[in-house]
């Protein structure tokens, strides 16, 4: 009988494509494709950069420590993205502003703050990301590549920051963080203000 | 003929578009430069850093953290219409009084130098968006005027390092004058 279903499945088995290029490179393109959206807008990248510095900011292993919320936030973003209103964009703009603010401060902010941050910052990337798209429109490839592209743009400066707490004990290495955090704050306002008066 | 030939592509020739301020490299050196071209926002920007040098931690490093984010503030309303009074006179007075500030050594308290430096932050930036050109794309503009901004705080912070030399404190402070004299040139219109 194994021996049976072994010779099945072998004479069952399709050509292997290892490497050719050809096999699933529709479902890839489409991942990169969804994974560009957060990393090329820039009240998402700004959102989410700005999250990953709060936390960073906030204390060690902040990320770690309410990473289930930003998942939680992210994956429901994207489920209900056909809901997500217009305003999407430019609310995760002002939530970077917020997160900003929090890093600059650096005050020690409750868990409870920086898990609702980082939550809010999942949900609105998501919206904002495949916002005016419907239900089973987009393939699953492309939620996957936001989800992905959205936690690189807020890992990699929370991981910088950690790096540099762990590193350099310096007192100078936090507050240039912070000065970091001040800096995208400030583009974040200039951006909101630009975008929300039409050119003339 | 062949002193025509070069004369044939000499007239064809479209007008140059380098730099035309549109695009993101437009728009980020369009927002580099904008601080950059103004004397009286110049003087009193690096003032900040003078002045954070001399009143020492944490100011040294409070100040320069608080102008991006409220002179962008400022930026803000002016970019979206909201008047503001007196905005070049704020600015030409921020240098006489931050340039004095730091050509007398005044130690303040930090929320003082704070609350000063945050009113001088919003003429600023409100003096840069209403400047704002139309053509620049607008996340590089605001990334090129925010880093440029930064940029001579921390050369004012690099200058104003000389106060940990006996000779440096008078350096600092006859920057200071230099910076108040600018300040009052833009303030009683000689500049």
């Amino acid at each position: 009988m194994r021996r049976a279903a072994a010779l099945a499945l072998f004479l069952a088995a399709p050509r292997a494509e290892a490497h050719a290029f050809r096999s699933g490179s529709e479902s890839y393109a489409a991942f990169v494709e969804g994974a560009s959206v957060p990393l090329n807008d820039p009240g998402i990248l700004i959102c989410l950069a700005a999250t990953g510095l709060a936390l960073g900011i906030w204390r060690a292993r902040g990320l770690p420590a309410v990473w289930p919320a930003l998942i939680v936030g992210l994956a429901a973003g994207l489920a209900l993205a056909p809901l997500a209103p217009v305003w999407s964009g430019i609310a995760a703009l002002g939530l970077g502003i917020l997160a900003a603010v929090m890093g600059v401060t650096a005050l020690p902010w409750p868990r409870w703050a920086l898990a609702t941050l980082a939550a809010s910052a999942g949900l609105l990337a998501g919206f904002a990301s495949l916002q005016g798209h419907g239900w089973g429109e987009l393939p699953l490839s492309v939620a996957l590549g936001v989800f992905f592209g959205a936690h690189l743009a807020l890992v990699v400066p929370a991981g910088l920051v950690e790096a540099c707490r762990r590193r350099l004990v310096a007192p100078w290495v936090m507050i240039g963080w912070r000065v970091a955090a001040s800096w995208l704050g400030a583009v974040a306002l200039l951006l909101g203000a630009l975008s929300l008066t039409p050119a003339a | 003929m062949h002193r025509t030939l070069p004369l044939i592509p000499a007239l064809l020739a479209t007008p140059a578009l380098a730099h035309t301020g549109a695009g993101i490299q437009g728009g980020l050196m369009s927002g580099f430069t904008h601080p950059l071209f103004g004397w009286d926002h110049v003087v009193a920007m690096v003032a900040v850093g003078l002045w954070g040098a001399f009143l020492g931690r944490p100011a040294i490093w409070l100040l320069p953290v608080v102008f991006p984010m409220v002179m962008a503030f400022g930026g803000a309303l002016g970019v979206i219409g909201v008047p503001l009074p007196a905005v070049e006179q704020g600015i030409a007075l921020s240098g006489v009084v931050l340039g004095l500030l730091v050509a007398l050594a005044v130690r303040a308290p930090i929320w003082v130098a704070a609350l000063i430096v945050g009113v001088f932050a919003i003429f600023h930036g409100h003096a840069h968006g209403t400047e704002l050109p139309t053509a620049a794309n607008p996340f590089a503009y605001a990334l090129g005027f925010v880093t440029a901004t930064g940029l001579l705080h921390l050369a004012g912070i690099a200058f104003g390092f000389l106060t940990a030399l006996p000779w440096g404190q008078w350096a600092v402070r006859g920057a200071g004058v230099v910076v108040a004299l600018v300040g009052a040139a833009f303030l009683t219109g000689l500049a």
